[in-house]
């Protein structure tokens, strides 16, 4: 049983994320993707759509955007992949997110595409190279 | 400004203390002020340098609960240009979490240090833990002890890991000091192998100087003090001493190539 036109309902939920989105910090969504996702983003980011939904029984507005990120892949001068960067920055970082190798993954995530830590990359590269050679000449033994 | 460099390595048994108490002590003898910081809460270098841990009163880590004072920590040794902050078990190291600045609670108290001493060694514990990361975070350069041995190799891959994360947390400046060849008995085959590699593939930081396995260094623990101080020439102590003129000689250079320049 209809109670009101469905394209009312539609065109006024259209409206609301219309009002939200013309009155977007964008500053603030470059931070924030800096931030969760350490994508840095300057200019090339548009939303796209926008939806209500509930979120832990509140009303909350999903945004979508599109946005062009530039990512490099690294090799070294053998062709062998060394690792892939994201750039980005953490705030208050202390102890506890300093690695103690238990979270190999995160740290290639957040290293920063600078010269001395694709040296260092290339460092524990060569320990696994060097622990390789020594079992393989063990075995040959 | 003096130099803090801390030696570690996550595996135990690689040489971190007696490097540490040696180089100290070669140091020493090239009339270089230099500081021991004992971190290892066994306390081995301390009674190293034979003092009596049970007279231990009070240590780096009542510093860190603000219960003391670091000046108040340093004690003589047997010449006057080496010092030491002992370390002993009984005084665990339990940081308030409500210290936010936990992490930096070591390099602040050794900043005001630095101008006192040409260098600051601390001897790390074996792991990766609060202590080692904190005196990676207060050090300028990081000396890694590399036994020759698989495990040891292994250790380097964790630590090379730690390394470059604390790099680029919390201490952006700090350099490998350099890997130290220890233990090194050129009559085993896997020395050789491990030696070798080591050199292929950092050469440019690896020391040239290399520590030979060597009663004299196993049997320098009992003596309590240093080797250099028990027979000078002796090849371990001949080592070390080779280790601090390659230190002393780079004249920074190194720092200048180092590989996290």
């Amino acid at each position: 049983m209809k109670i009101t036109d469905t394209e009312i309902i539609k065109n006024g939920e259209r409206d609301l994320l219309d009002a939200i989105t013309a009155d977007l910090d964008w500053g603030a969504i470059e931070k924030i993707f800096l931030k969760e996702h350490n994508l840095n983003i300057e200019e090339d980011i548009e939303y796209k759509s926008g939806d209500i939904i509930a979120l832990e029984n509140q009303i909350a507005y999903k945004l979508e955007f599109e946005v062009k990120v530039n990512l490099s892949v690294i090799l070294d001068r053998n062709g062998d992949y060394i690792s892939v960067s994201i750039k980005g920055k953490q705030d208050n970082v202390g102890l506890d997110q300093v690695t103690t190798a238990e979270n190999d993954e995160q740290i290639e995530n957040d290293i920063e595409t600078k010269g001395s830590d694709e040296e260092l990359t290339g460092m524990e590269s060569k320990v696994d190279g060097m622990l390789e050679n020594i079992s393989r000449s063990s075995k040959a033994e | 400004m003096g130099r803090i460099i801390c030696v570690g390595n996550p595996k135990g048994g690689v040489g971190k203390t007696t490097t540490t108490l040696s180089l100290g002590a070669a140091f020493a003898l090239a009339e270089k002020k230099t500081l021991l910081l004992d971190l290892d809460p066994q306390g081995h270098m301390s009674s190293g340098m034979g003092i009596d841990k049970k007279k231990i009163k009070r240590c780096i880590y009542d510093v860190f609960r603000n219960e003391a004072e670091i000046s108040d920590l340093i004690l003589d040794c047997e010449i006057d240009f080496l010092k030491i902050i002992p370390s002993h078990s009984k005084h665990n190291c339990k940081i308030s979490h409500e210290n936010h600045e936990k992490e930096n609670l070591l390099k602040d108290l050794l900043k005001c240090q630095k101008e006192n001493y040409d260098y600051i060694l601390i001897d790390c514990p074996p792991s990766i833990e609060f202590l080692t990361l904190s005196a990676m975070n207060a050090s300028d350069s990081i000396l890694i002890p590399l036994q020759c041995e698989y495990y040891a190799v292994e250790s380097l891959g964790w630590l090379l890991k730690t390394y470059r994360s604390l790099k680029k947390y919390l201490n952006p400046d700090i350099v490998i000091e350099g890997i130290l060849l220890t233990m090194v008995d050129e009559n085993e085959e896997v020395t050789i192998q491990i030696a070798n590699e080591t050199r292929k593939n950092f050469n440019e930081i690896v020391f040239k100087t290399v520590i030979p396995r060597s009663q004299d260094l196993r049997e320098s623990a009992c003596y309590r003090m240093p080797i250099l101080f028990q027979d000078i020439t002796c090849k371990g102590a001949q080592s070390y001493l080779s280790l601090a003129r390659e230190i002393i000689g780079r004249n920074g250079s190194f720092y200048s190539k180092g590989v996290s320049q």
